[in-house]
């Protein structure tokens, strides 16, 4: 009974979704049907206020902040050049390299995404930058958002990591050893990616770079492109010297792009400055909004008990360590589809850590596998988060973004299979510096 | 006649407009400025000030539910329409019409049920500032009240031009 | 299954440690006591919504059961920023023994039931103490210049800073991180919970100077409770009951020390402190509360030291 209220819920959001509702508006409208089958099934009060308190905790969470702040920071740097100074360093740096602009914005995120651990802020900040200038350079919208969103994932992956704190509370594991678990398959995913995008220059030949710059450009290139750097050193600086959090930083992100482009490239007037706050507000009100009402259709299906339902179904599948993570792939690929991933790892890692440790799997390697899973699925539809953000930025539809993305996809299910059956991909680091995985 | 009244909905509505612009420009700016504030007083002055994440708590929802009024505005919301194009023109209009009024069902539901539940908050208060909750919740049924007239205002448009090719 | 009564307790705890081994036996003790009747559903770690939500949820009925700290009642009544006061208690022991007194819980049901709720039973979740990155504190000067992170409250946040720290405000959730970045150089916190939440990988030095015992008590809601049975009502008050005792007995005491040999092994450096100094330096924090506390405030204090003096 209960397992057949579970796949209808999931059903009928699919079926809002795809019928055009609103993506805030199907997760909600699911959230209310989940709440009346919860009360009729269980004989419960009708939990009404649930929409409520789930929307006002889903808008109200301080990591949260990070993504406004960067989305206003993106914004300003746009309209006020950062960007083109950005990429003219960029494209300096990797010189004539194939598909010069595809690679840095790879880079750019396995760097930035690794510092503030949030896939979302990745693609506010960079793909705010680095979308538009692809599209610039000749690039189709489709590669610009598929470079751009599958590699944000690197952040969550790359340490510090806000999912894998939540991972690591919910288990009861060493969070430092998760993060080293996590150093190597980051890094793998951004290579995997720069693969892909080698691969496809091969056959589609992305924009490159044919004159080299005279000296006088390569001083200008240079000197305007201190701007543009001092944000990263800002907010890695500031992270790691423990002047802020990561989602502080996105704060104080914010002021240097603005201060830089009032007063040093004079691009920006403090009379621009309220439009940009509107629309950065009105970007991320919509996000947010989509956040908080997975929420309340998460309580239901919580309340349903949905977690050891899932458990129940595994082990009456196999007892196979390889078949289990096999399985456990295909599951949390499906959950980071249709969940945040926070949620989705608060519900599912207690359930699987025991039978993981059952089956001889150390809790380090399935914590980083479980991120993993769950963080591709910030990049696809239908409830990718990442996804939803990079089409506001690129103004094309989530479905072309979704096409954009799917070579992308392929390299990183590539590197999450290499990762699942090769453990010491995982454990090298932490064993190394003397954690017991 | 008719067009004195297609005045007042124009001024009322560019109201409206205002009321959400000032909603989110205020609130936004508030939560830089404090976070900003906040950073600069425990690394420089070694102190902080304990009822910060209470204003920045009620900041940010405020100007989450006027922004997300404001992007129902602007056509800022995800939809997908990819589904909805192969169908022809009556069914287009069928699903748009249904969809509409069951993305008005949930608002309208929400809206009452937040205002409901901003009420019955009574004596909760905040710990620090002592703050009722009910200042913290009515932004709820404030911002999805706004959203609600915002996309009423959109459905006549919603049916009429189809799924827009990007929206 | 068919015919129970489902009790949804919603607690922010995690699904694995101390807290959630006493949760799954809570559970065990209401199906002994109401013969299978009522069967308690366990939600760790905010599943169904933070503290506040599940308050809200008891009002209205839709949770049956949480937990929180004592203090957490003061979102409704301002009564209970007593408990928030520093070295009111010489132990956790003696704290549940007043709480758990006649006089005392008579005072509070009253006062618990105009929440919504009703207290079932008391758990000892220990003292809190600073855990830093510097250097091993031994008193107030030791603590001049760092950074503790401190829970939201002008009580708690005053007591640290007479204490001679920088009270400073952040998420939990955020402390890992800003502990090994040096954003804070410390928090106070029970044994088992730094250890639960990794904070030994990241500061070294422990300090017990157990400024705060703080209980917390297994509620229920009002609403529910009094639409159960006579006989299940019974049963929920004995269940609680036995729990309280073998929590506080049996569970607690080992938890603590296992918690303390845990982190000294995890290398973390653990020194007595002479208490005595710290509680002069927080005695204006109470001076200063108690002149200007209200009526109720006043009454709850001078019973719960009452209380405690004669034991
Ligand atoms: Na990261
Ligand atoms: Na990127």
């Amino acid at each position: 009974m209960q397992s057949f209220l579970i796949i209808s819920l999931i059903f009928i959001v699919f079926i809002f979704i795809l019928f055009g509702i609103p993506v805030y508006a199907s997760l909600g409208l699911t959230g209310l049907i989940s709440l009346i089958m919860l009360s009729v099934t269980k004989g419960s009060p009708l939990a009404l206020q649930v929409m409520s308190s789930s929307v006002y905790t889903g808008v109200s969470a301080t990591a949260l902040l990070a993504i406004p702040f960067y989305i206003l920071a993106g914004i300003i740097m746009n309209k006020g050049g950062i960007t083109e100074r950005l990429i003219n360093f960029a494209l300096l740096l990797i010189g004539k390299m194939p598909a010069s602009l595809a690679q840095a914005n790879i880079v750019a995120s396995m760097f930035f995404g690794g510092i503030t651990g949030s896939a979302q802020a990745d693609t506010s900040c960079i793909g705010g930058i680095l979308i538009p200038a692809m599209i610039d350079q000749g690039y189709s919208p489709e590669e610009s958002v598929g470079v751009t969103v599958s590699s944000s994932t690197c952040g969550p992956i790359i340490p510090p990591s806000i999912m894998m704190v939540v991972f690591a509370v919910t288990v009861n594991c060493s969070i430092g050893a998760l993060f080293l678990g996590g150093a190597i398959p980051g890094i793998m995913i951004g290579l995997g990616l720069m693969l892909v995008v080698a691969f496809r220059d091969q056959k589609y030949h992305f924009p490159r770079r044919t004159e080299s710059f005279t000296k006088e450009e390569r001083r200008k290139i240079i000197k305007e492109g201190f701007v543009p750097l001092g944000m990263p050193i800002i907010i890695v600086g500031g992270i790691m010297t423990g002047v802020c959090t990561a989602t502080e930083a996105g704060a104080l992100a914010v002021v240097y792009s603005l201060i830089t482009s009032i007063f040093i490239t004079k691009t920006v007037k403090i009379s621009d400055l309220w439009g940009m706050l509107l629309e950065a507000g009105a970007q991320s009100g919509a996000i947010l909004m989509i956040i908080a009402s997975a929420k309340i259709l998460a309580y239901s299906l919580s309340a349903l008990q949905m977690g050891s339902l899932v458990a129940d179904m595994f082990l009456s599948f196999t007892t196979n360590k390889y078949v289990f993570l096999l399985l456990l792939n295909i599951l949390l690929l499906i959950m980071g589809m249709f969940m945040d991933g926070s949620a989705a790892l608060i519900i599912l890692a207690p359930i699987f850590q025991p039978i993981a440790a059952t089956l001889g799997i150390s809790t380090i390697h399935l914590g980083v596998i479980m991120v993993l899973n769950l963080i591709i699925g910030v990049g696809t539809p239908p409830m990718g988060a990442c996804l939803f953000i990079a089409s506001k930025i690129s103004g094309i539809s989530v479905e072309r973004c979704a096409k954009g993305i799917v070579p992308y996809l392929i390299g990183e299910l590539i590197i999450l299979f290499i990762v699942t059956y090769l453990p010491i991909t995982v454990t090298f680091l932490p064993t190394l510096l003397g954690y017991v995985v | 006649m008719e067009e004195k009244k297609s005045d007042f909905f124009k001024t009322f509505d560019n109201l409206i407009g205002h009321l959400e612009n000032i909603g989110v420009g205020i609130t936004f700016a508030g939560i830089v400025i404090l976070v900003t504030v906040c950073v600069f007083y425990r690394y420089v002055l070694k102190s902080g000030f304990m009822w910060s994440a209470e204003v920045q708590e009620v900041l940010v929802v405020a100007m989450a539910m006027f922004g997300c009024a404001k992007a129902t505005r602007e056509g800022g919301h995800t939809e997908l329409t990819a589904l909805t194009k192969l169908f022809p023109r009556t069914g287009r209009v069928a699903i748009r019409t249904i969809t509409s009024i069951l993305t008005v069902i949930f608002l309208a539901v929400f809206v009452w049920t937040s205002y409901k539940y901003t009420i019955s908050s009574g004596m909760l208060k905040t710990i620090m500032l002592k703050i009722p909750y009910k200042y913290f919740y009515m932004w709820l049924p404030i911002g999805m009240a706004l959203n609600l007239y915002e996309f009423i205002k959109r459905i006549p448009d919603r049916i009429k031009n189809d799924p827009p090719e990007e929206y | 299954a068919e015919g129970t009564i489902a009790a949804k307790y919603s607690v922010v705890f995690p699904a694995t440690g101390t807290q959630a081994d006493g949760a799954n036996k809570l559970g065990e003790f209401i199906k002994e006591e109401s013969d299978g009747r009522i069967e308690m559903e366990f939600y760790p770690s905010s599943q169904l919504g933070d503290k506040i939500a599940a308050m809200e949820g008891m009002i209205q009925g839709t949770i049956e059961m949480s937990e929180f700290s004592a203090t957490d009642f003061s979102n409704y009544d301002s009564m209970w920023s007593v408990c928030s006061l520093p070295y009111l208690w010489d132990s956790g022991e003696q704290a549940i023994e007043v709480f758990t007194d006649t006089e005392v819980t008579a005072f509070m049901e009253e006062k618990v039931e105009k929440c919504g709720m009703k207290i079932i039973a008391w758990q000892n979740l220990g003292s809190r103490s600073i855990l830093n990155t510097k250097h091993a504190v031994n008193e107030p000067a030791d603590l001049n210049g760092l950074k503790v992170r401190c829970m939201q409250d002008s009580i708690l946040a005053g007591t640290i800073n007479a204490m001679g720290a920088s009270a400073t405000p952040l998420a939990w959730g955020e402390c890992y991180t800003a502990l090994q970045q040096g954003t804070i150089d410390g928090v106070e916190n029970s044994e088992p919970v730094l250890l639960a939440n990794g904070m030994q990988e990241v500061a070294k030095y422990l300090s017990l100077t157990e400024q705060f015992i703080i209980p917390d008590p297994v509620v229920v809601s009002k609403v529910w409770f009094d639409g159960l049975s006579e006989e299940d009502q019974q049963a929920m008050l004995k269940a609680g009951e036995d729990y309280t005792k073998w929590y506080n007995e049996e569970l607690w005491p080992n938890a603590e020390q296992e918690a303390q040999d845990a982190l000294i092994e995890a290398g973390v450096e653990v020194n007595e402190v002479d208490k005595e100094v710290f509680k002069e330096a927080v005695q204006p924090v109470i001076d200063d509360y108690l002149s200007s506390a209200t009526e109720d405030q006043k009454a709850f204090y001078e019973l719960l030291v009452k209380v405690r003096d004669n034991q």
